[in-house]
């Protein structure tokens, strides 16, 4: 099993002192710094390839490595990153992160127009097999999905039984990256999040509708917050797994954000979501176990999603795998 | 009763603040024991304005989806707003890319078409707009181009004005609508249409001098951005440049006002010389502190400038 770091734990849109500063180059020259400080040697990166959602807009243009058009303008190329990134110390990326709701935020910014969505999200895909392919790197994870109160809003027109409907037309532009990603080198793993149409039951079935190549990357916050055990679900997928998420959370849904339409930014009651990791209840060390007794030899990527500081949870991250995740017994 | 009255862009706090109201204080606050709890919540943030004696405030074009999603609607935005005590939603900022293709006019003015019903809806009185693309990738214009992008702004004006809002140039020093052709650009666009935000920053970072461009056109300048800076006539190199607003190295383009070399007294006198009666804004994107410099921003302006005029 090999460990990385997910440039994720950056919060990029929320609120904060020096919160534009994450938008310049300068900020992630640091950034990377504080990884390979850390210990980490490999990075998964975001990916959206959209410019007209106003905050993709804003995130994409200054220096924030999150699309080929972004990467080209301030690090040269994605090779020229890479470079850069090895000359820091991180030797290298695990792959890209790709949300489907990004391809819907796209919609909603411009003409509103949903018969526009599988082609946006095939065409998302589809850069970022390509900048894979160019960064040297092969997992490229889907959030298959976006937030199930958006898709019931834009999508469900009042019919019931939708969702099968949705999921088809999803696995087949899944099925057909994953053809194209392969002839690249690039594999293609999916994501259940727990605002996602594949919450709970849905993940296995949707499974099954993707070719056996299709890889399964597991959130374990996200699996925990659905109420899953993420032990279980991994033992469950062990030979399909691929680029698996170690973060944590101690939230309790207890309102049912997950229907809603922003699930990751609640209104009612508890609100943070996701803590830094090891301050929560996910069973990491039980999860990481499980990965070993399944001889799992993919990456772990570890992440602490909207933490409030992050040099401080780099480094906490970093103690947390040393002396307890991943300390022999 | 004062002449201004000062609103304040909320551009500096983030991309989206991130809650209407963050519900428990100790979620945030426990175990990490941190400043950044203070910045989540519009709560918080909009009674920081009114703490520090701004009763008004502007949104940025990306703060339509947050609000539609989050508050319901722009109203609804506005009322929770008054309810903390800011008494008007000014005016908002709104981009014009590509403007200077008449083959992007239809969305150009579509996306805009949406900006103005939401600056309508929240009772703002101003739209600033960036005229056209960046100068990266897109600059300089040619004097077609520079029509192209003038018509544009004219019609988005004219609709402006159907809902009764002002729509000013606002002349970003990375757009490509810059030094060389900024006014021409003005004198392309029609006076009854198309004001001029006078961004006291970004200006200065182009090279003009900000009281000699206000005593120039204050029959166009309806509206201000008041900011500071340090960077005076930067060279083209550095404007032009890829994402030449959040430099590669992260200095600073823009300062609390008094932290930098604008000369505010001389523009006051001005204001002052030619009645300017309304809102004017503070805008102060990129600092690293957003409460130190609307504090400071608020404390420049009560004992520097309104014993000049207020």
């Amino acid at each position: 099993m090999r460990i990385a770091t997910s440039l994720e734990t950056v919060e990029l849109k929320s609120s904060g002192p020096s919160k534009l500063r994450l938008l310049s180059k300068g900020y992630w020259l640091e950034f990377f710094q504080w990884v390979a400080a850390a210990g980490f040697t490999a990075v998964e990166l975001p990916y959206n390839a959209f410019v007209n959602d106003p905050l993709a807009f804003e995130i994409g243009r200054c220096g924030v490595p999150i699309s080929l058009a972004a990467v080209n303008v301030k690090y040269g190329s994605p090779k020229g990153l890479r470079k850069m990134l090895a000359d820091f110390g991180i030797a290298d990326v695990t792959g890209v992160h790709v949300q489907a709701g990004d391809a819907l935020a796209e919609i909603m910014a411009t003409d509103g127009d949903t018969a526009r969505y599988f082609g946006l999200l095939e065409s998302a895909g589809r850069e970022a097999i390509g900048f894979l392919a160019d960064l040297g790197a092969t997992d490229l994870v889907l959030s298959p999905t976006p937030a199930r109160g958006l898709v019931e809003r834009f999508f469900a027109g009042g019919r019931d039984g939708w969702e099968a409907g949705f999921l088809d037309l999803t696995a087949a532009v899944v099925n057909k990256l994953a053809r194209e990603a392969k002839a690249k080198g690039v594999r293609v793993a999916v994501r259940d999040e727990f605002w996602s149409l594949l919450r709970g039951d849905a993940r296995d079935a949707f499974l099954a509708k993707l070719d056996k190549d299709v890889l399964y990357s597991p959130d374990l916050s996200h699996l925990a917050i659905a109420g899953a055990d993420p032990v279980a679900v991994m033992k469950k997928h062990k030979a399909r797994l691929a680029s698996v998420r170690f973060n944590d959370t101690k939230f309790t849904d207890a309102v049912g954000n997950w229907r809603t339409s922003h699930p990751e930014i609640p209104t009612q009651g508890a609100q943070r979501v996701f803590c830094d990791l090891g301050d929560g209840t996910v069973d990491l060390r039980g999860s990481y176990r499980a990965l070993q007794d399944a001889k799992y030899d993919g990456w772990a990527v570890f992440d602490s999603r909207m933490t409030l500081d992050v040099p401080r949870a780099l480094l906490r991250m970093r103690w947390r795998i040393d002396h307890s995740i991943a300390a022999k017994a | 009763m004062a002449n201004l009255k000062y609103s304040y862009m909320t551009n500096m706090w983030g991309l989206m603040v991130r809650y209407p109201v963050a519900n428990q204080w100790g979620e945030w606050y426990e175990g990490d024991f941190g400043n950044s709890v203070y910045y989540l919540d519009w709560d918080r943030i909009l009674r920081y304005h009114v703490g520090a004696g701004f009763k008004g405030i502007e949104l940025m074009f990306h703060m339509l989806p947050y609000v539609n999603e989050y508050f319901g609607s722009p109203k609804a935005f506005a009322e929770f707003a008054k309810e903390r005590g800011i008494e008007q939603v000014t005016g908002t900022f709104s981009l014009a890319l590509g403007s200077e293709d008449r083959a992007n006019h239809p969305a150009v003015l579509a996306m805009n078409q949406k900006m103005i019903d939401f600056t309508a809806e929240l009772g703002g009185e101003n739209i600033n707009i960036m005229p056209a693309s960046g100068y990266f990738g897109h600059g300089p214009l040619s004097k077609e181009q520079l029509r192209n992008a003038a018509d544009c702004f004219n019609e988005i004006g004219r609709r402006a004005l159907d809902k009764g809002i002002t729509a000013c140039i606002h002349s970003e020093f990375w757009c490509a609508v810059n030094k060389y052709d900024l006014e021409r650009f003005i004198e392309m666009t029609d006076p009854k249409y198309a004001a001029f935000v006078l961004d006291t920053a970004q200006v200065s970072i182009m090279g003009f001098d900000p009281v000699a461009m206000y005593d120039k056109y204050h029959e166009r300048i309806k509206y201000f951005h008041l900011k500071d800076t340090n960077i005076i006539d930067a060279p083209d190199e550095k404007r032009f440049a890829a994402g030449a607003e959040f430099n590669d190295e992260g200095d600073r383009w823009f300062w609390e006002l008094g932290g930098g070399q604008v000369d505010f007294p001389g523009l006051w006198k001005l204001l002052k010389k030619y009645k300017h009666k309304g809102w004017v804004a503070v805008e102060t994107d990129g600092t690293p502190d957003p409460l130190a410099t609307l504090v400071l921003s608020k404390a420049y302006i009560d004992t520097k400038l309104a014993p000049i005029y207020s």
